[in-house]
């Protein structure tokens, strides 16, 4: 018990001294990619996505998103979704100025590509449709230096699909995104 | 006609000149929610895209695009394409765009393409009296607010009734029949859009 104490408070202090050091992410890329779990809260419907995303820091506070997320499956078998990939644009606010911690909100809008199957009438045809979505986002990114980043990202997507399946159906959903990620242009202070 | 819309070219460059260089363009996404569509019980919610040019202090432009699908009965949907601009007239001085809220009224026009689908899957015996589409010009004037995050970075909050001007595109329902057809005579059709979007402003010294 002792040890895990005496490691947690040394972690602690190599945070908080790391935390000293400037960065800056002015005029810098951020990209990631990362497999991303994400739930369907209409039906409980557990999905999975491989999410690329980057951000350019137009200055200490305000960056530039773009993202894009490939519908790998539905863990539900057998699932009525055959696609819901996402393409999404907007900008974050960045709350820290030359911080490693990085933590921010954001908003993005951007178009779904769902395609959707019915599981009763099998002469019914796979149907896909384009679907306006509106995504507010909340997360943290720590820098560990000017290469590499760590990132935790929760999203609310929020759609309706109107044509993909028998019924007009509520497609928001929780996303979460995590991982490692690689910086351009961020700079040691 | 033609020396006219010379003659209002060659003054913006003049205007831009007597300007500050603050929030000159700006750019953002958008999402809008259209509702009361022509006395229908309908709500569409969209996506689109806008830029900005602010030609004087008090008078901003705003030139946007968007895609607004909504649902028309339990068997079709309509799906509405609008591209268009409107004229932003500030009516408190924008401070640098360091004021919090900045409320504004506009005013503008727009093209609309209407196109209504009926879902696929069903038993209807679908009758297209007339194309499934149309073009319509608008126009539109409603009251916002930017709420500037930063003096760069605001999120814009607007409401606006859009009125159409064309031959109204009717969907008729009878049991399994479905009858698609374009009024024979021209009227005025409205609906209120409350557009929420986030811009970036270039330009800022």
């Amino acid at each position: 018990m002792k040890k895990y104490l005496i490691a947690t408070c040394l972690l602690g202090l190599m945070i908080s001294a790391s935390a000293q050091d400037r960065i800056k992410k002015a005029k810098g890329i951020r990209m990631m990619g990362t497999f991303s779990p994400a739930v369907l809260t209409s039906i409980g419907e557990p999905v999975y996505y491989l999410t690329g995303h980057w951000n350019y820091y137009f200055n200490e506070h305000i960056s530039l998103v773009g993202e894009g997320s490939y519908f790998m499956s539905s863990l539900k078998k057998p699932s009525e979704i055959t696609a819901n990939h996402k393409l999404l644009g907007g900008f974050n606010y960045h709350f820290k100025s030359e911080s490693r911690f990085d933590p921010f909100i954001g908003l993005q809008m951007g178009i779904g590509l769902v395609g959707g199957q019915s599981l009763q009438l099998i002469n019914v045809k796979r149907l896909n449709e384009v679907v306006p979505l509106i995504s507010p986002t909340v997360g943290m990114n720590y820098y560990v230096g000017s290469i590499f980043h760590f990132f935790g990202h929760v999203r609310f997507n929020s759609g309706t699909s109107l044509e993909a399946f028998a019924e007009k159906r509520n497609m928001d959903e929780w996303q979460l995104l995590v991982g490692l990620g690689l910086n351009f242009g961020v700079k040691k202070g | 006609m033609r020396i006219i819309v010379l003659g209002v070219l060659l003054w913006i460059p003049v205007f831009l000149q007597g300007q500050d260089k603050l929030g000159r363009v700006s750019f953002g996404l958008r999402s809008t929610i259209s509702m009361f569509n022509h006395g229908e019980n309908t709500v569409g919610r969209g996506v689109g895209g806008q830029f900005r040019v602010q030609l004087l202090d008090r008078l901003n432009t705003e030139w946007f695009a968007d895609y607004l699908p909504g649902t028309l009965s339990a068997n079709a949907n309509r799906r509405d394409y609008h591209i268009g601009w409107s004229v932003m007239y500030y009516l408190k001085d924008h401070d640098q765009f360091k004021r919090s809220f900045l409320p504004y009224v506009l005013a503008g026009h727009c093209f609309d393409y209407t196109r209504i689908n009926v879902r696929d899957g069903g038993n209807f015996n679908v009758s297209y009296q007339d194309p499934n589409f149309r073009w319509t010009s608008a126009i539109q004037a409603g009251l916002g607010s930017h709420y500037n995050i930063t003096q760069r970075l605001d999120l814009s909050l607007s409401a606006q009734y859009m009125m159409h001007f064309g031959k109204h595109l009717h969907l008729e329902e009878s049991g399994n029949d479905i009858t698609i057809y374009r009024e024979d005579h021209g009227g005025i059709e409205g609906h209120l859009l409350v557009t929420l979007s986030m811009n970036y402003k270039f330009g800022i010294r």
